[in-house]
């Protein structure tokens, strides 16, 4: 008992000594807790507009003051309370985005990887069909016929983004099938359900774990695009994509309006690729995750 | 006597790894006389490849050279800068890699790969460079080699990319080879014409070679004097009729029974009790001693042991006979 | 190449364009929301709708508005665009060779700067150069094209206005079209002030295109390079007295360019989707902003030829990447 806590606390240790890790951590745990506590932490409602305060620059700027820490928007809403509440949307449709094209992808990966021949065939044809659509095109002709909506902004990135998943796992699962104890549990007649979720599935879970870390910063990129393009969450909801849209209109007059939510983007998905590449060198350093962006 | 062309002195390679330190070569002392092929025996993971490089500053990288000194016609290797070290390598002192197989570039074709040490070391122009090959190719046996220098690698059968290794460490005569078991990887007929090849050549060229082999039958037929190392130690050195007859150390005398024991069908050629294990932060005493048949009871404690010259060009290094 | 290996080729690239047409097709159609609905204003009446529905032969059946749709694609008519009132195929080729030519000068520009900038810090492993390697492709891929884009904007065109930030020409200049590449154009011409103009504009939007496949091309070069410096002929290549520079410059990156060449492949397609948003930053005439104003304007038949457009130049392009990969590695090309 002591000595099992003894590696797990050694364990813990090794990944948080690894500074891509850490630094990923600590960005996924404020995202996770600004999303959260957004309400109680913002000093305003991000939808009040304070009209006699418009394009107030952030405090350290001559007209600005601590009120509005970073300024005010085209409408005089309060930045950083956009922000705040901003972080849910990219929260949001990470976890779901994530967690259903991860889903999807693995459960068909398993299947051709595991069955080969036939479901092997249908499935990759289909995944190659599937990604010669230029990817943020298809999201965006998703949008446009699903409508506007957080829900769907994350129905969007899945379906865009099972392939990703998809075609990694599947190469994964190619090798693993090869190994003994697969073929040993296959001699003593497992049933094939059984390996797969018992044997096969516990040896993808490290590289799965990178693809979700990446994927959630992919999800977090595409959430924006369909913002700026102004395809994404109703305009009631604050989301960084649309604080960059409605910025850009006024970059000279103030450039705060769009630079923040850039670096908010910037920074999360800076994180959560950060603590991939440090996870897949903790947990294996031979993975290699090709032909992801 | 005249001074060696080669002489190494003292050699220590080290790798500092996670588990501790591993003299991969610890304390080697090695002469090749001009015009002589000196053979090193061992069994596999002894260090002969690493002394073979090192010769050439050429460590993998994580070992160091440590101490000791390279010295070829009287300069210190050690000492020379990156730039005069590069026109030492391929023009006075070429090397023979181990595996013929993948020591030829696959992207490249055999012509590009023969004529840069050419157009390198010797200034010829790409045409002179090109003869020359062609020449170098006719030489050793590859037939119609106008067509065969057109070739990639891939293409050649395994005897005929070894004959190209050769002609590349051939090509701008160079005073010292070092052959790191050429002909390991080849079959018994094609080793023999590529060992006799090898010994034309050293001949013609007037080329010394340090012969690396685990094969103490070729040592018996192609080389002048032998060494015999062990764990990163020499342990034994002498004339090559010397040593087959008067074998002293515990371990040629295990290799040499290895041998015997080949002939009678046996299939491999090292069944000398044990395995040589890793040596990591090995104490100052005899490697060998855990596997060794003779060993005395003073092996376990005593520290490093010396040579003992047991007549004057045959030195050994055991407890045995201090 | 062999017979068997081109039709196996055709007939992959055939049914993935097949697929393509069915899946657009249907997600356009199938899903709830009615695209007639979408094109016309509030106040039209259910007779408008009926009209405009047997104009665009949306009255019919599904797979027979498929069929239709098919043979006359298979015929090189891909309908007319409902709000531009053009052909959609004139549409398309109008604006192709200005997405085309982003596209092409952002590839190059990854593959010189990611090759030279991944080689070279494997060259002078942990000094400031493979750090900054190192930089460059984690922030790269942090960065998404967009966002490169709008960096560039603010601080071209608020703090430093060196390069222009939008559209392809200087106003002042004019250009006679010929190939709609203008960097072509200017040079057929001997136009060098308008080919200068061209290509000042062309920087912002290629780079931001580019970085985040010089991050990748950086990634992908520096560990097939890391594995390629292990092989034993790069031993012999050094064993030879070749300087370092040559070593690496010429035997090992020749083998590790192998697998880089199918990465980019891939990566190209994601490259055409990245145009879609850097063309509208930049307010660059091509493809990718046509298709967005389709969309935005419900336009059935542009959409479905520019996304079949698209992914037509995707498979060509895996093509011609499979084709050099066999030109490359003379293991396959002298089998
Ligand atoms: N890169 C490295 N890192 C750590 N240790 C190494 C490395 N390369 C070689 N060694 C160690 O150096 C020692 C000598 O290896 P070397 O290749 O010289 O042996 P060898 O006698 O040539 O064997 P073989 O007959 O198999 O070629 C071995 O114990 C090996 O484990
Ligand atoms: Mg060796």
């Amino acid at each position: 008992m002591e000595k099992k806590r003894k590696e797990k606390f050694l364990q813990i240790k090794r990944f948080l000594s690894n500074g891509k890790v850490l630094f990923g951590g600590i960005v996924l745990l404020l995202l996770a807790f600004t999303s959260i506590s957004a309400p109680y932490i913002a000093p305003h409602d991000p939808n009040e507009q304070e009209l006699t305060a418009t394009k107030k620059p952030p405090f350290w700027i001559e007209g600005g003051d601590t009120n509005h820490i970073l300024g005010t928007d085209s409408l005089g809403r309060d930045i950083f309370s956009r922000l705040l509440y901003g972080s849910r949307v990219a929260m949001f449709v990470a976890v779901v985005g994530t967690f259903f094209a991860g889903l999807i992808g693995v459960t068909l990966a398993l299947l051709a990887g595991y069955y080969r021949g036939a479901v092997d065939n249908l499935i990759s044809r289909f995944v190659d069909v599937w990604i010669s659509f230029p990817p943020i095109l298809l999201s965006i002709v998703l949008m446009a016929v699903l409508g506007t909506g957080i829900t769907k902004v994350a129905l969007a990135i899945i379906l865009v983004d099972w392939t990703r998943f998809c075609r990694v796992i599947r190469g994964e699962v190619f090798n693993i099938r090869e190994k003994d104890f697969i073929l040993a549990a296959r001699a003593i007649a497992l049933g094939n359900l059984r390996i797969i979720v018992k044997e096969v599935f516990p040896n993808i879970v490290p590289l799965l774990i990178v693809l979700v870390t990446l994927e959630m910063g992919i999800a977090i990129i595409v959430e924006a695009i369909l913002s700026f393009v102004g395809l994404s969450v109703e305009a009631s909801i604050p989301a960084w994509g649309q604080m960059i849209a409605l910025g850009r209109l006024y970059i000279h007059q103030a450039w705060w309006i769009m630079v923040f939510p850039m670096i908010c983007i910037i920074i999360s998905v800076l994180g959560l690729n950060l603590l991939g590449d440090g996870l897949r060198e903790v947990l294996d350093p031979r993975l290699k995750v090709m032909g992801m962006k | 006597m005249s001074d060696p062309l080669l002489s190494v002195k003292n050699l220590q390679v080290f790798f500092h790894l996670a588990q501790g330190t591993l003299k991969a070569i610890d304390g080697v002392s090695l002469d090749v006389k001009k015009g002589q092929i000196v053979g090193l025996v061992g069994e596999s993971g002894g260090g002969k490849s690493m002394i073979g490089l090192s010769i050439l500053r050429l460590v993998p990288e994580g070992g160091k050279i440590a101490s000791g000194k390279i010295i070829f016609e009287g300069k210190n290797l050690l000492n020379l800068s990156e730039d005069e070290i590069r026109i030492i390598r391929g023009s006075y002192i070429s090397m023979i890699l181990q595996d013929p197989l993948t020591s030829l570039n696959p992207a490249f074709r055999i012509g590009p790969q023969m004529i840069d040490v050419l157009r390198l070391h010797k200034g010829y122009d790409k045409k002179e460079a090109e003869l020359i090959a062609i020449e170098m190719l006719h030489n050793i046996g590859i037939p119609d080699p106008k067509k065969n220098i057109r070739k990639f690698p891939h293409q050649l059968s395994g005897g005929m990319r070894q004959r190209v290794v050769i002609a590349i460490a051939f090509s701008c005569s160079p005073k010292l080879i070092i052959a790191d078991e050429p002909t390991t990887a080849l079959d018994v007929t094609i080793q023999a014409q590529i060992l006799q090849l090898l010994k034309n050549l050293s001949t013609e060229y007037q080329t010394s070679v340090l012969f690396i082999t685990h094969d103490l039958g070729i040592v018996a037929n192609l080389c002048d004097s032998v060494a015999v190392i062990y764990a990163g130690e020499i342990v034994e050195t002498a004339q090559t009729s010397e040593l087959f007859l008067n074998p002293k150390h515990p371990y040629t005398k295990a290799l040499f029974q290895s041998i015997l024991r080949h002939d009678k069908k046996q299939e491999h050629f090292y069944s000398i009790e044990g395995v040589m294990g890793s040596h990591i932060d090995w104490p100052d005493k005899c490697k060998f001693y855990p596997r060794c048949s003779e060993k005395l009871d003073g092996c376990e404690k005593t520290g490093s042991v010396e040579f003992v010259s047991y007549s004057p060009d045959h030195l050994v290094r055991c407890l045995k006979y201090e | 190449m062999n017979l068997k290996y081109i039709i196996k080729r055709l007939l992959y690239i055939i049914t993935t364009l097949f697929g393509v047409s069915i899946i657009t097709f249907v997600i356009l159609r199938v899903i709830p929301g009615n695209p007639i609905a979408m094109m016309l204003p509030p106040q039209a009446t259910q007779q408008d709708i009926i009209e405009l529905k047997a104009q665009y032969g949306l009255d019919k059946a599904i797979p027979i508005q498929y069929g239709i749709w098919l043979i006359n694609v298979v015929q090189g008519d891909f309908g007319v665009s409902i709000h531009m009132k053009q052909d959609v195929m004139e549409l398309v080729i109008e604006r192709l060779p200005a997405t085309l030519e982003l596209v092409l000068a952002a590839t190059a520009i990854a593959l010189i700067l990611g090759i030279f900038i991944g080689t070279l810090s494997i060259m002078k492993k942990d000094t400031f150069l493979d750090k900054l390697g190192s930089l460059m492709a984690v922030l790269g891929l942090a960065i998404p094209d967009f966002l490169w884009g709008l960096l560039f904007i603010i601080f071209f065109g608020v703090f430093w206005h060196v390069l222009p930030i939008s559209g392809r020409i200087a106003s002042t200049d004019t250009l006679i079209n010929i190939t709609g590449f203008f960097l072509v154009d200017s040079l057929i011409k001997f136009d060098f002030k308008g080919f200068y103009s061209v290509f000042l504009h062309l920087i912002l939007p290629a780079f931001s295109l580019a970085l985040p496949l010089t991050a990748i091309v950086i990634r992908v070069i520096k560990s097939s390079l890391l594995e390629v410096v292990k092989e034993d002929y790069i031993l012999l290549a050094r064993v030879k007295g070749l300087a370092e520079r040559v070593v690496i410059f010429i035997h090992a990156l020749r083998n590790a360019l192998i697998p880089t060449t199918t990465i980019v492949g891939v990566q190209f397609g994601f490259l055409m989707g990245g145009t879609v948003l850097v063309e509208i930053i930049y307010s660059w005439p091509g493809l990718g902003k046509l298709a967005v104003t389709a969309i935005i304007t419900r336009d059935l038949p542009l959409i479905q030829g520019v996304v079949l457009v698209l992914a037509f130049i995707f498979v060509i392009v895996n093509l011609i990447v499979d084709l050099l990969y066999t030109f490359i590695n003379p293991k396959i090309r002298y089998g």
